[in-house]
């Protein structure tokens, strides 16, 4: 089932009210829960149309507002949809609907770049943290996930056909150097060092502030910019490669800008919330299944749904087991793993014709 | 005109193409034929340009094949494959529009939209335009992937050449489907276009030839300006299978047949 454009126009809308929606009923829960009333007067006064009360306790549900709930809200709506462009752009370039970031090496690689700095990073005399934080941190991540994704990627597309099993199996070995490097930086890490690594490798969002709200902003808008130029060619490389080199598209530069965009999105998004898998493999899927199939609108429609189910993530994993948090990563996988097997129960259904979505 | 001067293709120390020449005339049908691992589809993805050739050179209007930039390629160069597999669902229509990718930046115009609807029509699929290209059959996915070839190729650009390049367009491909795809292929060697088909069958490229190419063993092995002068010795030597040429009732083209050295039944 395909959609016309007019009903294409409209999921957009709807997905953009049900971003907006659930940001903003994320931003009300926790500790101190707020009410629509004070987040009416909150978006008001932000628009310059409200004066802010100066009473106590609306002065402390403010700093709740725009210090705490706010930055996590938009942070996770940003690597919600940066997570789940990099899914997209990562099917398409496979030609396949079981890739994601977490299968093919890229955040095990981010997660490994990030780790070398977490414990040698400190060792490093004269650099600041902010440094580290903003520039070093994001730059050792984006390194590690280039490095997996192009392994992976070399090793599973021989002579210019990927091989899925080629590529899950690459996948595998890649992903397990990676979290091997990882547990070593671990192991030989101090405590402190150690705890934010497994932290930090389940995913989450506690450490969310506007600064990492403006580097992945940045990110986002960068890489997901730049791949919708790309997205006539990755439409064209649906017909396999040769046929989109007949139709003028230089397969080998579109190969090597979306792995690099899809890095970028990543390794950003990575190094600052953790890793959180399986948001960038049903994304794009659930997007197929209501009608999306040109990459352009997927792209768009995945940046939108996928902040959305961030978002939402997010609000579950720290209320279900208030006054703790779960970290995120595990939530994603408890949720996204049953549905990724049960594609894969589907993908190898016998006697199908057509391929996975006939 | 598309040429092809002492071509060699080789991947690593294996030879696939060896010194093979051909000239592809504007406004002819052009048939490659020969045994499995002649080097026909080589050939054909030599004169694409998606290879270049280890030796010689391929000319296109006598300038090399290789100085033309892809995009500038693909506004006048064509090819359709055997077998097209798509993983995602696209609707038969923006797998046609496809085919007008080299001719626009961003989004298609009307025109566009026009092209797509014509080239659907002329191949009988126009009632198809709307449906998941997975959800059709073998034949009807070829058709549909030999409208957007015609798309890319729809009109003539001023003073540009048109060639289109077909790999065993048919085997997939009931009698009527080959007929009709190769009709459609004819009429655009007619409208000045270049074309070169790789076939299997004998009797449907004596049908449709203007030239008739034999290669065997990676080497050129005849080239048949007049495809009615073909010989059952010549089949014998390329096929090593025995043949009978019959005369044609509907044409002054030979019928060949098979000639088994005993009775089957």
């Amino acid at each position: 089932m395909i959609q016309s454009l007019p009903r294409v126009r409209t999921y957009f809308g709807l997905l953009a009210a049900l971003l907006v929606l659930c940001m903003l009923a994320s931003a009300r829960l926790g500790a101190v829960v707020l009410t629509w009333a004070e987040i009416g007067g909150f978006a008001a006064e932000a628009l310059g149309l409200g004066t802010p009360s100066t009473d106590g306790l609306a002065t402390l549900h403010r700093d709740v507002f725009f210090q705490i709930r706010l930055p996590r809200v938009v942070l996770c709506a940003l690597v919600g949809a940066a997570l789940s462009a990099s899914g997209t752009l990562m099917q398409a370039l496979f030609r396949n609907p079981i890739v994601e970031p977490g299968l093919i090496g890229t955040s095990a690689g981010a997660a490994l770049g990030a780790a070398a700095v977490f414990v040698l990073g400190s060792k490093v005399q004269g650099l600041s943290s902010t440094v580290v934080a903003s520039v070093v941190l994001p730059g050792a991540a984006f390194l590690g996930a280039l490095a997996a994704t192009w392994l992976v990627y070399r090793l599973s597309a021989a002579q210019g056909r990927v091989t899925v099993a080629t590529m899950l199996l690459a996948g595998i070995a890649v992903n397990a150097l990676a979290t091997g490097g990882t547990g070593c930086f671990s192991y030989f890490a101090r405590d402190p060092q150690a705890r934010s690594i497994t932290f930090w490798s389940l995913g989450s969002f506690s450490s969310a502030d506007w600064s990492g709200v403006y580097l992945v902003g940045a990110a986002l808008a960068l890489g997901v910019g730049l791949s919708l130029q790309l997205t006539k060619g990755l439409n064209a490389l649906q017909l396999g490669e040769n046929e989109a080199q007949y139709l003028g598209v230089n397969v080998r530069r579109l190969q090597t800008r979306v792995l690099l965009l899809n890095t970028l999105l990543v390794a950003v998004a990575t190094s600052l919330v953790g890793v959180i898998g399986f948001v960038g493999l049903l994304v794009p899927h659930l997007l197929r299944l209501l009608g999306f199939s040109d990459n352009r609108r997927l792209l768009l429609g995945a940046c939108l749904l996928g902040g959305a189910l961030l978002v939402v993530a997010d609000a579950v994993a720290r209320t279900v087991i208030a006054p703790a948090e779960l970290p995120i990563g595990v939530l994603t996988a408890f949720v996204g793993a049953p549905v990724f097997l049960w594609m894969l129960a589907r993908h190898h259904r016998p006697g199908q014709r057509g391929g996975f979505y006939a | 005109m598309l040429s092809a001067h002492n071509v060699s293709f080789r991947v690593g120390p294996k030879v696939l193409l060896h010194d093979a020449s051909i000239d592809c005339p504007a406004g002819r049908f052009t048939v490659l034929m020969g045994p499995n691992g002649a080097g026909k589809t080589t050939l054909l993805r030599l004169l694409a340009g998606l290879y270049a050739p280890s030796e010689g050179n391929v000319l296109l209007n006598r300038r090399p094949l290789a100085s033309y930039p892809a995009a500038e390629l693909a506004r006048v160069r064509a090819v359709l494959s055997q077998e097209t597999q798509l993983v995602f669902p696209l609707s038969v229509q923006e797998v046609v529009l496809m085919g007008r990718y080299p001719h626009f930046r961003q989004a298609p115009n009307a025109y566009d939209h026009v092209i797509v609807q014509q080239a659907l029509e002329a191949l009988g699929m126009h009632a198809f335009a709307e449906r998941d290209y997975l959800s059709l059959s073998g034949g009807e996915a070829q058709k549909v992937q030999m409208a957007r070839v015609l798309a890319q190729l729809w009109e003539p650009l001023p003073n540009q050449p048109r060639i289109l390049l077909l790999d065993e367009p048919v085997s997939s491909l009931d009698l009527n489907y080959q007929h009709q795809l190769l009709r459609r292929a004819h009429a655009l060697s007619r409208a000045g276009a270049t074309v070169v088909a790789i076939l299997h069958d004998l009797n449907l490229a004596l049908t449709y030839a203007d030239q008739l190419v034999l290669l065997k063993s990676g080497s050129v092995h005849t080239t048949l300006a007049a495809p009615e002068t073909l010989t059952a010795g010549m089949v014998q030597a390329v096929f090593e299978v025995p043949v009978q040429l019959l005369s044609n009732p509907f044409s002054d083209r030979p019928l060949v047949v098979y000639a088994p050295h005993n009775n089957l039944h």
